[in-house]
């Protein structure tokens, strides 16, 4: 069971990222813009990357997401403005990418140690 | 577990005590509220007494003594109420976690959004160039080293750049204005993991949170680098704390720090392996954005980790040099610039402590009596706060604990000030950054070390200082609130500046303390006949300075913004008489020089006319 709700947890935050990653590029209301793109940046990476690794402890975890998340976003933007390349919408494509990634690294490990069981089973 | 075994346990007579007692409970419930809900309800109330308090609170009659001069008894009845009924909470032997959260929320909720309720701006004029800055980088610009300071250090600028050009938000005032809550709400999960590495105790480690909130008057958390690059920091000392700490023997020092005997406590979760790799990782990473995002704080950061190493409590012995490295390979190749013109100001104060010392202590206590009355109330609750966690150290040494993490992070900060003195600053960045690791220790020092509930006398003990804490935060954090806020009135002349001055022409402000700068920030030519700051003095303005700094011979239009917070903070400051400053405007409106184009009831601006009438 817990398994399960760990995959639920990976697959809405490949849902947030994807529409965030939308809503900078296409545009949208200013009621989902702020809280979508807003939470993608504060700590869409950093939860994936702590997920990914297999991390259980949720304050770690927490620190690890923002942390990691702000720092991300933070390298990707003075990047831009110093290569006189900005464009927001690209950093939030790239950071939701990279959310999206890590998610699906941490699907793939979840999955890795069901499949051995049914195989068990068997 | 089988099914034979849940029916021998359903059949049992406990078990059937407990059926008993889960229909019970509802009853039981109404008849006398279990001490959660109470408790969350006191808070709630307070909480709501804090506001109501707000709603009353004129800010017209506020004198030097700042923003505690028109608060009305019910704020601080909120206050007092708040840390009373979180010494209550803090006091069983397993204290309720949700209810020490709910008081620790409610707690940094009052010092940190008061402010924001009150005036519905930013607070300080930086706050307002930082808005600038952003905005000027948000439309696209190229990072410019030569413009000033912080387009070296762009890292805070560019996230925020990225935050509204993104559609994140759309109003920097707003962010700015609330950002105080949010580096506060952002600092919790960081404060928690550092508690939870350094004790198993939970009262002192709820305790040390609530102490960093009540005692964090330096008010550096407001839309800034340092707010960011503090709250990075911090985030990577709690990583390191958790998963890296130790301990390591390093020859020689280890005789002190981890003498026969003596444990090492708190939950250390040692990372390896790729949890490991990947913790690392994100550690150096968020060491990293510190480097290109604020000038001081790396430096504070590599004393505290590197006294980390020598005291055997973090494994990555390299970090320090790492972040050595990355800090003067960022001042060399990307702030060279930066660098080439402020040599003298960058290492000119190294190794001139007393220098440092002067200009962070006595320089400050100059102004009104008032203002003075305030900067001795800052040192004093800085010397109780680092007293305090003098006497928490001592506490775990008495109990065979070893106090070496918290006491180097807490204390390592110190050695800033024989680098510089950081404009007479630095004092105040070494008190915030140690403030997580010295309110540990105060905690300490309050609640002891010990497995029972507290004692009465402990618990009213914790309910005083927390109490005392909280209010001396809440006066002198805002203490020079007359000179650090603004008005609608004064946000609304600078806008109306903007409007009206083409873009190349002179803006000048009777003092810095102006609230501009937050638009078209590398357009204007900006000037200030008087630097109204802390421990600096200077001679009344005259009409020839007023000309000479309009600079009339480059042929632009030149405007001059006055507002009452510009006056407000020449007074106290005491750099000049506020009534120099309108005599010269006066006299030079007198003589035909200065127009007046806008005025409200907080600001006049004027334009300085071609030639005298």
């Amino acid at each position: 069971m817990r398994t399960e709700r760990d995959q639920w947890l990976d697959v809405a935050l490949i849902g947030a990222a994807t529409l965030g990653a939308a809503l900078a590029v296409l545009g949208g209301p200013q009621l989902l813009r702020t809280p979508i793109i807003g939470l993608l940046l504060l700590a869409g990476p950093g939860l994936a990357l702590a997920r990914a690794v297999g991390l259980h402890d949720a304050l770690l975890t927490t620190v690890v997401a923002i942390g990691g998340s702000l720092s991300v976003a933070t390298g990707i933007a003075t990047v831009q403005l110093y290569a006189e390349a900005w464009r927001p919408e690209l950093a939030v494509l790239l950071v939701a990418t990279m959310t999206v990634g890590l998610c699906l690294v941490s699907l793939s490990r979840r999955r890795a140690p069901a499949d051995e069981q049914e195989v068990t089973r068997a | 577990m089988s099914l034979t075994d849940s029916a021998r346990r359903a059949g049992t007579p406990a078990a059937r005590h407990r059926r008993v007692s889960r229909r019970m409970t509802p009853w039981i419930t109404l008849q006398a509220p279990p001490a959660r809900v109470v408790h969350l309800l006191a808070v709630l109330a307070l909480v709501a007494v804090w506001r109501i308090s707000l709603a009353t609170t004129e800010l017209a009659g506020m004198d030097d003594l700042g923003l505690v001069s028109v608060l009305s008894p019910a704020f601080f009845l909120a206050v007092v109420g708040l840390a009373a009924s979180f010494a209550a909470a803090l006091r069983p032997k397993a204290p309720d976690r949700l209810v020490l959260a709910a008081h620790i929320i409610a707690l940094f909720l009052v010092i940190s959004s008061t402010a924001p309720v009150l005036e519905g701006l930013p607070r300080l004029e930086a706050s307002f160039r930082h808005i600038g800055i952003t905005e000027h980088l948000q439309r696209g610009a190229s990072i410019d080293p030569t413009i000033d300071a912080y387009f070296n250090w762009p890292g805070f600028f560019a996230l925020f750049a990225l935050v509204t050009g993104a559609g994140a938000a759309d109003d920097l005032i707003a962010l700015a204005t609330w950002a105080p809550l949010g580096f506060a709400v952002l600092m919790l999960p960081a404060l928690l993991l550092i508690g939870r590495a350094l004790t198993t105790d939970v009262r002192v480690r709820w305790l040390g949170v609530a102490l960093f909130y009540a005692a964090n008057w330096s008010g550096q958390d407001y839309f800034s680098p340092q707010a960011f690059a503090l709250l990075l920091y911090v985030y990577v000392a709690a990583l390191l704390l958790s998963a890296f700490r130790g301990p390591v023997r390093i020859p020689i020092l280890h005789r002190i720090t981890d003498r026969p005997g003596w444990q090492e406590d708190g939950e250390h979760r040692p990372a390896t392996g790729a949890q490991g790799v990947v913790l690392m990782a994100t550690v150096v990473l968020i060491l990293l954005t510190t480097v290109y995002s604020h000038q001081l704080t790396p430096y504070a950061a590599v004393f505290a980790l590197s006294a980390l190493v020598l005291v055997g409590r973090c494994r990555a012995r390299l970090l320090p040099v790492l972040l050595a490295v990355a800090t003067s390979g960022w001042l060399l190749f990307f702030a060279l610039t930066f660098l080439v013109g402020h040599v003298d100001l960058v290492v000119g104060g190294v190794g001139d402590v007393s220098g440092s010392a002067a200009a962070n202590v006595t320089g400050r206590l100059t102004g009104s009596v008032q203002h003075q009355i305030v900067v001795a109330a800052r040192l004093l609750l800085a010397a109780a706060v680092w007293l305090l966690a003098l006497l928490g150290a001592w506490t775990l040494v008495r109990s065979r604990r070893s106090p070496a993490a918290a006491t180097v992070l807490g204390f390592a900060p110190f050695l800033l000030l024989g680098l510089q003195s950081y404009g007479g600053e630095a004092a105040v960045r070494v008190y915030l950054l140690g403030l997580p690791w010295v309110a540990f220790l105060a905690a300490v020092a309050l609640a002891g070390v010990r497995d029972r509930a507290l004692p009465a006398g402990r618990t009213a003990l914790v309910g005083v200082v927390v109490a005392a804490l909280a209010l001396g935060t809440v006066f002198t954090r805002h203490g020079n609130e007359r000179a650090e806020s603004f008005t609608a009135g004064d946000v609304a002349a600078a806008q109306r500046m903007y409007d009206i001055a083409p873009r190349g022409s002179v803006l000048m402000a009777a003092s810095q303390n102006t609230a501009w700068r937050f638009e078209e920030y590398n357009e204007y030519d900006y000037r200030t006949l008087v630097h109204a700051e802390p421990g600096v003095t200077a001679d009344p303005p005259t009409v020839e300075e007023l000309l000479e700094a309009a600079d009339r011979a480059a042929g632009r239009r030149a405007f001059l913004l006055v507002t009452s917070s510009q006056l407000a903070a020449a007074d106290l400051y005491g750099t000049v008489p506020a009534t120099s400053l309108t005599q010269v405007v006066q006299e030079a409106e007198r003589q035909g020089l200065l127009v007046p184009v806008y005025s409200n009831g907080d600001a006049v601006l004027f334009e300085l006319r071609e030639e005298a009438e």
